[in-house]
């Protein structure tokens, strides 16, 4: 496929700003607290580099992964990302848990895998509206792994990666938002942005 | 078909299935019997059998699985019981805290949703427990066993939160030290459980003295206590030291081998910093232990407070 092209990345932003926008007012309806989301940058780029990026910053820290698998005109793994610390602080912070970090349950786990769920999904439905499409999805597995075991995918794949930034209580957090696709599936994302950019135009 | 019925119908979770107006076109008899109100839910419309659902995370959920075709994850964490679910009976009948997965499903041309429910107060007792099993345990590694005030661990990391505070904040900071006179003669003369009564006395005077003021406390080390005095510069410090200093010996606890006087008393080393400068913990303490020194030197039972370093 061809590289997507400024105004398709624009839209990309667009997409995931409403997405992440949907998601804090959900999070914070839950929680009772102010919970704000923004999407500094959305990138395409194979998942090597992706890995490369990543691995200076994160260190030999584990990543907290929610995944969903997804169908629909384009297929693929979409995956929310924190820093295991940052995930921990996540969840104490919004089930206001006085617990040290090491001694995270079951029930902070499920409420992480459901957080994953509620940002993966207005994503999802974001996406659904603006380019006309539709989903299907499984529920959301966790996992907590190295940078290297969550991102082994199939070489060649490429990666639509968003950083997301998490404002809670005073706290700024950085995650990561990555859809996995095969070649085909990212040809038929470039394809429904442009009838969403001339549909936008005309 | 019907052996799947009457499989579901023995299931001891719930399981039911909502067609596109919200109409339940089936539920099992676990999750029938835990609704409150009404015999039989089965072809009643959901969100008019119990309109306080609307708007809520589950009726959410439910909507975004049956138009959009997503599912969701609701946790016992961020939602301890979504829907007006019993157990028990009688006067033990309470409404338990629930997971529930929520599923879209696909039948012809008909979007269903399926919504499974779990009983999970057993995980929620259990960690319960287990949450008040780890505190317990963090309170103890942060208490001094004998005067049940912080230990020295504790204090350490409440000065270091306190220092980071104040030079981020710009705010003032002090730290008092000080040391019961002659204590070993007290132990020689009265013997050790009487020493350990002495501690425990001084221990319960500072503590109900002053963590009213939002000071902390601690047993630095044998017969050592410190002061953390968050916001208040040397005036203050000094000011309390000297409160302190005459309390301990108001405390009529006698003292015969004392070279000072006929009672107990306590020797005081202070320091402060200004919010402008900014200084290690390290640096702190020996600031305290040296004027706590030099106390003991000018004749003990008196404070002493360190010159700020500014001013050095």
């Amino acid at each position: 496929m061809n590289e997507l092209t400024a105004l398709e990345l624009d839209a990309l932003a667009e997409i995931f700003n409403i997405s992440v926008g949907r998601s804090a007012s959900a999070l914070s309806e839950l929680t009772q607290e102010p919970v704000a989301m923004s999407v500094p940058v959305v990138h395409v780029m194979p998942i090597q580099r992706v890995i490369e990026i990543l691995s200076p910053s994160i260190g030999s820290e584990r990543l907290t992964c929610v995944s969903q698998l997804f169908s629909g005109s384009f297929s693929g793994e979409a995956m929310l990302m924190f820093p295991e610390n940052s995930s921990l602080e996540i969840v104490r912070l919004m089930l206001g848990s006085q617990v040290p970090i090491e001694q995270i349950s079951e029930i902070e786990q499920d409420a992480l895998s459901e957080i994953g769920n509620i940002i993966l999904n207005a994503c999802f439905s974001t996406i659904a509206d603006m380019l006309e499409d539709t989903f299907s999805c499984d529920l959301p597995k966790l996992n907590v792994a190295p940078i290297s075991e969550i991102l082994e995918k199939p070489e060649g794949e490429s990666v639509l990666f968003i950083q997301i930034q998490l404002a809670l209580e005073s706290r700024s957090l950085e995650g990561y938002l990555a859809f996995i696709m095969g070649s085909e599936s990212e040809a038929n994302l470039q394809q429904a942005l442009r009838s969403f950019l001339t549909g936008v135009q005309s | 078909m019907q052996l799947f019925e009457q499989a579901l119908g023995v299931l001891q979770s719930g399981v039911m299935i909502l067609d596109g107006n919200y109409r339940i076109h089936f539920i099992n008899q676990w999750l029938n019997k835990a609704f409150d109100s009404t015999p039989d839910l089965q072809g009643e419309q959901l969100f008019n059998s119990y309109p306080e659902l609307e708007g809520k995370r589950i009726h959410q959920a439910i909507e975004q699985a049956i138009k959009v075709g997503l599912p969701s994850l609701l946790s016992p964490g961020l939602n301890r019981s979504p829907l007006p679910l019993y157990r028990g009976e009688g006067a033990n009948r309470e409404r338990f805290p629930q997971s529930i997965r929520v599923q879209p499903m696909q039948v012809d041309s008909q979007r269903f949703c399926v919504v499974e429910v779990q009983d999970v107060s057993s995980m929620i007792r259990r960690e319960a427990l287990l949450n008040q099993q780890a505190e317990k345990l963090n309170q103890m590694a942060l208490t001094d066993e004998l005067t049940g005030i912080n230990n020295r661990r504790h204090f350490n990391m409440l000065l270091e939160k306190e220092l980071r505070r104040s030079n981020l904040q710009g705010t003032p900071l002090s730290l008092v030290l000080f040391d019961i006179d002659f204590f070993k003669q007290y132990n020689d003369h009265f013997g050790h459980p009487a020493g350990d009564k002495c501690l425990i006395a001084i221990a319960d005077y500072l503590k109900h003295q002053l963590s009213s003021y939002g000071y902390q406390v601690a047993r630095y080390g044998g017969e050592e206590f410190c002061i953390i005095l968050p916001e208040q510069d040397v005036e203050v410090a000094r000011h309390l030291a000297e409160r302190c200093r005459e309390e301990v010996e108001q405390l009529q606890i006698q003292h015969p081998s004392s070279q000072v006087a006929q009672v107990v008393t306590a020797s005081f080393g202070i320091a402060s910093k200004s919010g402008k400068q900014s200084e290690t913990q390290t640096s702190l303490i020996l600031r305290a232990d040296n004027a706590l020194y030099r106390a003991k030197l000018a004749g003990r039972n008196r404070v002493i407070a360190s010159e700020r370093l500014d001013e050095a």
